[in-house]
C-alpha cells in the first residue's frame, strides 16, 4: 500500500481500456452484485469462524457474551470509521493510536481539573480534530506519502502526550462517565449504541452526500477526480480531520472504559484498526469499500479475539492464528479481484 | 462473478479450519474443562517474561495444592485487551476468582468494579492497584523498600571505597520503576561516600539500557558502581562494561560494583559467578501462596485480613549467599 | 578548485543528509566535551550497527515500492532460534548459518506471499509479523535467555581494532552498495520500483526480483538480530518490539522514496547514523527519553517534506515525457 500511486498507475496501464470504459464504483458496476451484498462478502467467513468457536467454547453465543464482544470492540469500531475514510482515498493513518491516547489524556485531564465531563469531551474532540487537520493538511498540500507523514505524527503525538502527562495515567474520572461503557438501554452499553449510530451516520455520509462521493472518487482515481472538478487536496485533508475526530471519540470512549487515560493506551490498537478495515474488504488502493465492510471486519476480529481468550489459548498461539487469518482473508480478496479483472 | 464468491467462501472455510486446528491443540492443554465442580481461577497478566513465568508457576503450584484449576491469559501490555479478557473470564468463563497483574494500576479500575459487582474475589499481585477499597486482597513487592535495600548495599560498600554511581531507571510510566528509583535516591542522599553521577532512563528496554550505559561510561569514566533496577537489564550492563573494557570480577580493583533487583535465574547465576555483588530478590513464591490462600478465605465467605500486603525483597549478597540463596526463586528454579 | 566545488555540490545534491549529520555531530561536540572523542564515535558506530544492517535490507524492499512491517518480529524469531537449546554449545559458525537460513525462510515467506498473491505488502507483513512473533514466543516460552559466551563475542569482540558489529555493518553496507549499483538484480529492483507495469512489459522477472528483495531483507534482519542480541548478551520477549518503524524511519530519512524506485544504500546508512547520533546526544543532554520520539518524528517530517519538494519539481519536469 505504501505505493498507492505507483500501483494505481500500474493498474491503469494494465487494464486501461477496460477500466476507463467502466464507470467508477460509486456509480454501480453493472457486472457486480448490489452494493450491500458485495459489502457483506466477509460475512460468511465471520459466520463460520463464530460457528466454529462457539462449538469449541462454552457460552460464546450467549446474549451477555455477544454484548461483551460489542463493548470490547466499540473503541476499535469507532476509530475504524475514520480509518476507512482515509483508506478509501488510498491513504493510511498510522497516527490513529497515538491520537486516541492524546485525545483521551486531554479529555481526562480536563475532566479531572474542571470536573465537567462536557468540557472534557470537548477538549478531547478538539485535540483529535486539530491533530487530524494538521496531518491532513500536510498530506494534502505536500508531495509526501501518507505513510511517512502519519508515522512522523505517531512519534510526535505519542512523545508529546507522554511528556505532557509525565507518563502518568490520568484518573479518577466520575462514575457517570465510566457508566457510559458499562451500562445502557437494554443492558447494552451506551458505547455500543454510539458505535452503531456512528456507523449508520458515516455510511449515509459516504453513500448519500457529495463529500462521500468525492472521497470515493479521489480514491478511485485522483487524476480523473481532479479533471472532473473535485478539489482533491481539500478532500484528502478533510478525510484525515474526520479520522482525527473519530480517533478522538474512540479515545474518549476508551477513557470511559478504562476509568482513566494514559498516553500509551491507544498504541496497541493501531493494528486492529487497520486490520479490521482491510479484512472487511476495503481496498488499500482506495476507491473501493464501505463502512458496512469495516463493521464486519471489526466483528470478525472481535469474535476471534474473544473466542481465543475464552479458549484460554496461549498469547503466542493467538498471535499466530490472528496473523494467519488476516492473511487468508486478505488473499481471498486479492485473488478475487484479480480473477474478476482477468475475466 | 461467481468465482470471487467461491474464493471467498473457500477462504472462510480455510480460515475456520485453521482456527479449529489452533483450538484443537489448546483444548488438550486446558484439560478437563467443566468436569466436576472444581474451583476455577482466572489469572490475567500484563505480559509474559522471565519473572512473570516464575509468578505464573508459583500461582499454578499453589493452586494445584489447593485443588483449584487455573485459566491463564496475557494482555500483551494492552490495557484495553486486559479489561476485555477479564470481562470474558468473569462473565462468560464464569471463573470463581481472579488473580491479576495490572498493566496499569489506575486503568484496572473498571475490571475491579466488574468483579465486585459479580461478587468474584479480585486479587492483585505484583503491581499495586489504585482502587484499594474494592479489591479482595493485594500482595505486591515494596519497590521503595527494595530501592532502599539496594541502596544499603551501596552504602556498605562505600565505607571501604567511595562510589560514583550510575543509576539506571526503568520505565517512567511504571510505579514499580519509580518506587525503586525514589527509594534508592532517598536512602543514598546525604551519604558522603555515594555520589549519583548519572541517571539513565531505560524504558525497561535492554537495548536502551545497553546504549545508555555505554554513553554514561563514556561521559563519566570515573563511574565505579551501577544500580540496575531489574535483573533482566544485567546482561546489557555487563555487555556495556565489557565493550568499555571495564568488566572485571569481584575482587579485582577494577571491578564495577553492581546491585540488581528481582533475583531471577540469571541474577543468581551472576551471583554464583562472582560478577554481581548483590541482588534484592522479589518473594515470588509468597505472591502465589498468599494469593491462593486469600482466595480460599474469600470463597469461604470471609474477609481477607490484612487486605493489602507489601513484601520487602530479600537482600542476597556475596556475604550471605551460602545461607540465603535457597530462599531466592531464581536460585531454586535453576 | 572549481572541480572540487562541483564535486561537493554534486555530492550534496545526492546526499543532502550528510551535512545535516555533520552539523549535528559538530554541534553536539561543541556542547559536550566528551561527545567529540574517538571512543564516543566508536560507541555511536557500534550502536548504529544493527539498525544499519536491518535498514539496508529494508531499503531493498522499499525500493520495489513494498514495505516490511515484520522486521521487528523477524528480529525476535531469529533471536529465539539463536537462543534455543539446540545451539547452546554449537560453534558460532553453525549458529550463524542457522540464523541466516531462518532469515532467508522468513523473507521467502513474505516475498512469495507478496509476489504470488498480490495482497498488499503492508497486510502480508502485518500478518507475518504476528506469526513470526508468535512462533518466537513458542520457541523461547517467553523466557529471558542468556546467550553463551562465544556468541556474546560477536557483540563485544573486535578485529584489528574494529568492533565486530561495526565490521558486520560495514560489510553489509559494502555488499548492499555493490548489489544495488553493480548487479542486474539491483538495476531490476530500481526498474520495478519506478514503474512496475513497464518492468513487466519489458519482460523483467518481476516476481523473482520481488521475492529476492524480501529474502535479502529477511537475511539481513536475522543478521541484525544476531548483532543486537550478541551485544545485549541475552534474548528477551521484548526484542524488536516496534523496531520496524525505526528501520523505516532510517530508510525514509536516507531519502529512499516510499513510492519505490528512488533511493540509496548510503542514504539509509546516514539515516541510521543521524537517528543514533540524535539519541546519543539526547542522553548527553539528560533530556527525557520521550523527547527523542518528538525529535525523530520532527526530523522525519522535515526530511520527507524536503525530499518531496524536490520530487515534485522532478515529477513536473518529467510529466510531459511520461505522458507521451
Amino acid at each position: 500500500m505504501s505505493s498507492p500511486e505507483s500501483v494505481r498507475r500500474e493498474d491503469a496501464a494494465k487494464a486501461s481500456p477496460a477500466r476507463s470504459a467502466k464507470p467508477v464504483s460509486w456509480l454501480g458496476d453493472p457486472d457486480r452484485r448490489p452494493g450491500w451484498l458485495t459489502d457483506l462478502s466477509m460475512l460468511p467467513a465471520l459466520v463460520v469462524v463464530v460457528g466454529v468457536l462457539s462449538v469449541l467454547t462454552d457460552g460464546m453465543l450467549t446474549p451477555s457474551n455477544i454484548v461483551n464482544v460489542g463493548s470490547q470492540s466499540a473503541v476499535v469500531a469507532i476509530a475504524a470509521i475514520g480509518a476507512t475514510f482515509v483508506i478509501l482515498t488510498g491513504g493510511i493513518d498510522l497516527s490513529t493510536g497515538s491520537v486516541i491516547g492524546a485525545s483521551g489524556v486531554s479529555a481526562a485531564w480536563m475532566i479531572t481539573s474542571t470536573g465537567s465531563v462536557a468540557a472534557g469531551v470537548a477538549a478531547g474532540l478538539l485535540t483529535g480534530t486539530v491533530i487530524g487537520l494538521v496531518v491532513g493538511t500536510v498530506v494534502a498540500k505536500m508531495p509526501v506519502v501518507p505513510f511517512a507523514v502519519t508515522l512522523a505524527a505517531l512519534y510526535v503525538v505519542s512523545g508529546a502526550t507522554t511528556l505532557l502527562s509525565h507518563g502518568k495515567t490520568i484518573a479518577p474520572v466520575p462514575a457517570g462517565f465510566i457508566e457510559f461503557s458499562i451500562d445502557g438501554p437494554g443492558g447494552v452499553p451506551y458505547s455500543v449504541w454510539l458505535a452503531v449510530v456512528l456507523y449508520a451516520v458515516a455510511q449515509t455520509f459516504l453513500t448519500r452526500t457529495a463529500w462521500g462521493r468525492r472521497v470515493l472518487h479521489v480514491g478511485a482515481n485522483a487524476e480523473v477526480a481532479r479533471i472532473s472538478g473535485v478539489h482533491v487536496a481539500r478532500t484528502k485533508a478533510s478525510v484525515y480531520a474526520v479520522a482525527g475526530l473519530f480517533s478522538a471519540i474512540a479515545g474518549i470512549v476508551l477513557t470511559s472504559g478504562l476509568a482513566g487515560a494514559g498516553a500509551g493506551m491507544g498504541g496497541p490498537l493501531l493494528l486492529n484498526i487497520v486490520g479490521a478495515v482491510v479484512l472487511g474488504g476495503t481496498s488499500l488502493f482506495g476507491g473501493r469499500g464501505s463502512l458496512l465492510r469495516t463493521a464486519v471486519g471489526v466483528l470478525f476480529l472481535g469474535f476471534l479475539s474473544n473466542g481465543m481468550s475464552l479458549l484460554g489459548l496461549a498469547s503466542f498461539d493467538q498471535q499466530i492464528v490472528t496473523g494467519a487469518v488476516i492473511f487468508i482473508a486478505a488473499s481471498a480478496d486479492g485473488i478475487g479481484r484479480r480473477l474478476r479483472r482477468g475475466a | 462473478m461467481q468465482v470471487p464468491t467461491l474464493v471467498r467462501y473457500t477462504a472462510a472455510l480455510a480460515a475456520s479450519a485453521l482456527v479449529l486446528a489452533g483450538c484443537g491443540s489448546s483444548q488438550q492443554e486446558s484439560g478437563s474443562d467443566g468436569s466436576g465442580k472444581k474451583v476455577t481461577i482466572g489469572v490475567n497478566f500484563d505480559l509474559l517474561n522471565g519473572i512473570r513465568q516464575a509468578e505464573k508457576s508459583a500461582i499454578e503450584k499453589a493452586a494445584t495444592e489447593a485443588g483449584y484449576e487455573v485459566v491463564f491469559n496475557v494482555a500483551d501490555k494492552d490495557p484495553q485487551k486486559q479489561s476485555s479478557q477479564i470481562q470474558d473470564l468473569v462473565q462468560t468463563r464464569k471463573v470463581d476468582a481472579l488473580i491479576v497483574i495490572a498493566q496499569d494500576g489506575q486503568q484496572i479500575a473498571s475490571s475491579v468494579s466488574l468483579a465486585k459487582a459479580r461478587k468474584v474475589p479480585f486479587i492483585a499481585i505484583d503491581r499495586a492497584v489504585a482502587d484499594q477499597q474494592n479489591i479482595t486482597f493485594q500482595i505486591t513487592g515494596d519497590p521503595v523498600a527494595d530501592g532502599k535495600l539496594a541502596a544499603s548495599e551501596f552504602i556498605d560498600a562505600g565505607k571501604t571505597k567511595p562510589l560514583k554511581v550510575l543509576e539506571l531507571v526503568g520505565a517512567l510510566t511504571d510505579q514499580n520503576a519509580i518506587g525503586r528509583r525514589d527509594g534508592f535516591n532517598e536512602a543514598v542522599k546525604g551519604d558522603p561516600n555515594i555520589t549519583v553521577v548519572s541517571q539513565v532512563p531505560t524504558n525497561w528496554d535492554p537495548a536502551q539500557a545497553l546504549d545508555g550505559t555505554s554513553n554514561a561510561l563514556q561521559k563519566n569514566p570515573d563511574i565505579n558502581a551501577i544500580f540496575v533496577p531489574s535483573d533482566f537489564l544485567l546482561p546489557s550492563v555487563q555487555s556495556a562494561l565489557k565493550a568499555a573494557g571495564r568488566l572485571a570480577p569481584i575482587g579485582d580493583p577494577e571491578h564495577v560494583f553492581l546491585v540488581t533487583i528481582d533475583g531471577d535465574q540469571n541474577g543468581c547465576k551472576a551471583m554464583k559467578d562472582k560478577t554481581l555483588d548483590a541482588d534484592i530478590a522479589t518473594p515470588v513464591d509468597d505472591f502465589g501462596k498468599q494469593a491462593i490462600s486469600a482466595i480460599t478465605t474469600a470463597l469461604g465467605g470471609q474477609g481477607v485480613s490484612p487486605q493489602s500486603v507489601r513484601t520487602e525483597g530479600l537482600s542476597l549478597d556475596q556475604a550471605n549467599f551460602a545461607t540465603t540463596s535457597a530462599q531466592v526463586w531464581g536460585c531454586v528454579v535453576a | 578548485m572549481s572541480s572540487t566545488y562541483q564535486w561537493c555540490a554534486r555530492a550534496l545534491r545526492r546526499q543532502p543528509l550528510f551535512p545535516v549529520w555533520l552539523v549535528l555531530v559538530l554541534a553536539l561536540s561543541g556542547l559536550y566535551d566528551e561527545f567529540g572523542t574517538g571512543a564516543n564515535f566508536r560507541n555511536i558506530a557500534i550502536q548504529a550497527s544493527p539498525l544499519i544492517i536491518a535498514a539496508v535490507g529494508a531499503t531493498f524492499v522499499i525500493m520495489t515500492g513494498g514495505i516490511d512491517l515484520s522486521v521487528g518480529a523477524m528480529l525476535f524469531l531469529a533471536a529465539a532460534i539463536e537462543s534455543s537449546r539446540a545451539f547452546v554449545s554449537a560453534p558460532a559458525g553453525v549458529v550463524f548459518a542457522a540464523i541466516a537460513v531462518t532469515g532467508l525462510l522468513m523473507g521467502l515467506v513474505n516475498g512469495v506471499a507478496i509476489a504470488l498473491t498480490r495482497v498488499p505488502a503492508l497486510i502480508v507483513t502485518l500478518a507475518s509479523m504476528q506469526v513470526f512473533r508468535g512462533a518466537g514466543g513458542h520457541i523461547t516460552g517467553q523466557q529471558n535467555i542468556d546467550l553463551p559466551a562465544h556468541l556474546r563475542g560477536i557483540g563485544t569482540g573486535s578485529l584489528l581494532g574494529v568492533p565486530a558489529p561495526v565490521l558486520l555493518a560495514a560489510v553489509t553496507t559494502l555488499g548492499g552498495v555493490l548489489v544495488f549499483g553493480r548487479t542486474v538484480f539491483g538495476r531490476y529492483l530500481q526498474a520495478i520500483g519506478s514503474n512496475r507495469a513497464a518492468a513487466l512489459n519489458a519482460g523483467l522477472p518481476v516476481r523473482a526480483v520481488t521475492i529476492g528483495a524480501y529474502a535479502l531483507a529477511g537475511v539481513l534482519a536475522a543478521l541484525a538480530s544476531l548483532t543486537q542480541t550478541a551485544r545485549l548478551g541475552a534474548v528477551q520477549p521484548s526484542i524488536g518490539d516496534g523496531y520496524e518503524l525505526t528501520v523505516i524511519t532510517a530508510v525514509v530519512l536516507g531519502g529512499t522514496s516510499l513510492f519505490g524506485g528512488r533511493g540509496s544504500i548510503t542514504g539509509t546508512v546516514l539515516g541510521a547514523l543521524v537517528l543514533t547520533t540524535a539519541q546519543t546526544g539526547l542522553v548527553f543532554s539528560g533530556a527525557s527519553p520521550y523527547v527523542f520520539d518528538i525529535v525523530r518524528g520532527g526530523v522525519l517530517l522535515v526530511a520527507v517534506i524536503a525530499a518531496g519538494i524536490r520530487w515534485r519539481t522532478l515529477a513536473q519536469a518529467l510529466r510531459p515525457a511520461a505522458a507521451s
